[in-house]
């Protein structure tokens, strides 16, 4: 907690665009609502209490003027974008999230930590509770749980809320990086791929800690801000780990070894979970037992895992070529000043496939209910690539210089 | 030149209309409390009454008490485990146990009636299904 609110503090010192600090401002509250329930008493009026804390430690990013010293950057394409955000946010809000995801995980999880007041150990414990994968990591039912505790009941169809303020966060940000009329309609394509349609489900606040994170390390910004994000986005599900692995291979890529020192924050921060996890023996399924042999099957025989991935694309079609046009008409930047972005979406996409390499589960099952969420995650990512390759320079924000 | 600009604005038309999710706009003009009460059985539509059996049931054990779930399918693949991973979210209070467990558990809920059970007598009955207590 106090390192969050070090950071928010430091992010008043950096001097933010104002778009971008109203959207890290939220992410960083929800990280510090998980803190506050990891060392606080859960509590009505503790909880609330902390939240005026909070809210005390960073109103000063809300309150001070950008440093351009102008107006929040607006364009009448943005209306637009307010329609499909208030048309999503009524979908994610009408009735409970129907995702089997958190009826078995992430809303089960913050329902059983609500009882007992904390985390349920010895419901994790439990073999035939393994469904609900126990180790992963609990940042998103601690944030449904602050949800109710605050409400002082379960939060029902509101959970969808987390959904919709991580997803205009990622959108504020990713805003702040492009400038004028095409910084607006940039916004309006991204509208769909920042805003999870897995509501309820971790991915919503993963997609938005990712952009959060890599977005500030692609222009070398106050790097350990950008690393507490990384580090939240590792609180929220495990791809967020291997996402910090992906951003240090990255800045090796890029030729910045000597950025990575200051990413520690990203390894603090999921660092207890994980130790606590594991000392109470909760172990992911991708580690059991006969890992090497289910590599070697794997990868002599791939085709289950092809096929499977042909058969349940990510996304349209049209899509996907206009992203990939994109990329070849900026390739020249997308391997040069962008490699660092262009690195942490391959290696990414590169860990996806690991895990399938590695699944114990039938892999075509796996890839079946799992590969569209996933590519999901970087979808976002590598559409903000695709367009900022693509736009003159002048309309990129000024800030530090890229890779 | 000018033919970049062109791809590019293909491009970018593509990326637009290929990632719309027209039920955004849709959404306006949904009865919302249709899609409510269709959404909130959705993820339990394969075993009809299973929500509305688990919540009753739920509604009529102390919190605490371990409760052990019966549905006529013993394979975890085959329907067993469709019904034992959904009960803990109905029941967030109890200690959800699979029929294996039934020693331990302090009562049994049944999807459409219980079989018979020794040391378990029927305290609550509904369409969906029946409650019993040690």
């Amino acid at each position: 907690m106090i390192a969050a609110i070090v950071t928010a503090l430091l992010a008043v010192a950096a001097g933010l665009p104002f778009t971008r600090r109203i959207g890290e401002a939220y992410l960083l509250g929800i990280g510090i609502q998980a803190a506050i329930l990891i060392v606080l008493p859960w509590s009505r009026p503790f909880i609330i209490g902390a939240i005026l804390l909070e809210c005390g430690a960073l109103a000063p990013l809300l309150l001070r003027r950008y440093k351009s010293g102008g107006k929040p950057p607006h364009s009448i394409i943005d209306l637009a974008t307010l329609v499909l955000i208030a048309g999503y946010a009524r979908f994610a809000t009408m009735a409970p999230p129907v995702e089997i995801d958190f009826i078995c995980i992430w809303g089960l999880k913050a329902q059983k930590f609500l009882v007992v007041h904390g985390i349920d150990w010895n419901f994790l414990a439990q073999p035939f509770n393994a469904f609900a994968h126990a180790d992963y990591p609990i940042l998103v039912p601690l944030a449904y749980a602050f949800q109710s505790l605050v409400a002082g009941e379960w939060v029902g169809r509101w959970a969808g809320a987390l959904n919709i303020g991580c997803g205009i966060a990622a959108l504020l940000i990713i805003r702040s990086e492009l400038k004028g009329w095409t910084g607006a309609l940039a916004g309006l394509i991204l509208m769909p791929l920042v805003f999870s349609p897995y509501v309820g489900d971790a991915e919503g606040p993963l997609i938005a800690y990712s952009i959060a994170g890599v977005l500030g390390l692609r222009r070398r910004e106050s790097i350990a801000r950008s690393a507490v994000f990384l580090g939240l986005a590792a609180s929220c599900k495990n791809e967020g780990l291997t996402l910090i692995a992906a951003v240090a291979i990255a800045m090796l890529i890029a030729g910045v070894p000597r950025l990575i020192p200051k990413m520690w924050p990203a390894i603090a921060i999921p660092l207890p979970w994980l130790i606590v996890s594991r000392l109470h023996g909760l172990r992911s399924d991708l580690a059991e037992s006969g890992l090497m042999e289910r590599i070697v099957a794997h990868i002599t025989n791939p085709a289950p895992m092809l096929q499977a991935m042909a058969t349940y694309p990510p996304g349209h079609i049209i899509f996907w070529i206009g992203l990939v046009t994109a990329l070849l008409i900026g390739i020249r930047r997308v391997v040069g000043e962008e490699r660092f972005l262009a690195s942490v979406i391959a290696l990414q996409l590169l860990a996806f496939i690991a895990a399938y390499v590695i699944t114990p589960h039938d892999v075509s099952w796996h890839v079946r209910w799992s590969w569209e969420r996933l590519v999901l995650q970087v979808t976002a990512l590598v559409t903000f690539l695709a367009m900022v390759v693509t736009l003159p320079k002048q309309d990129l924000a000024a800030g530090a210089p890229l890779y | 030149m000018r033919l970049r600009v062109i791809l590019t604005a293909a491009a970018w038309v593509a990326m637009a209309v290929g990632g719309f999710q027209p039920m955004y706009v849709r959404v306006f003009a949904a009865d919302s409390d249709s899609i409510r009460a269709g959404y909130t059985e959705l993820p339990y539509r394969r075993i009809p009454g299973l929500r509305k059996l688990l919540v009753d049931a739920s509604a009529r054990t102390p919190a605490g008490a371990t409760v052990a779930i019966w549905v006529p399918w013993r394979e975890w693949d085959g329907g067993y485990g469709y019904a034992f991973r959904r009960a803990p979210f109905l029941m967030p209070d109890k200690n959800v146990v699979p029929i294996e467990e039934i020693n331990r558990a302090q009562y049994v809920v049944c999807w459409h009636g219980c079989p018979s059970a020794p040391g378990f007598k029927s305290v609550w009955r509904s369409a969906e299904g029946e409650l019993m207590r040690r």
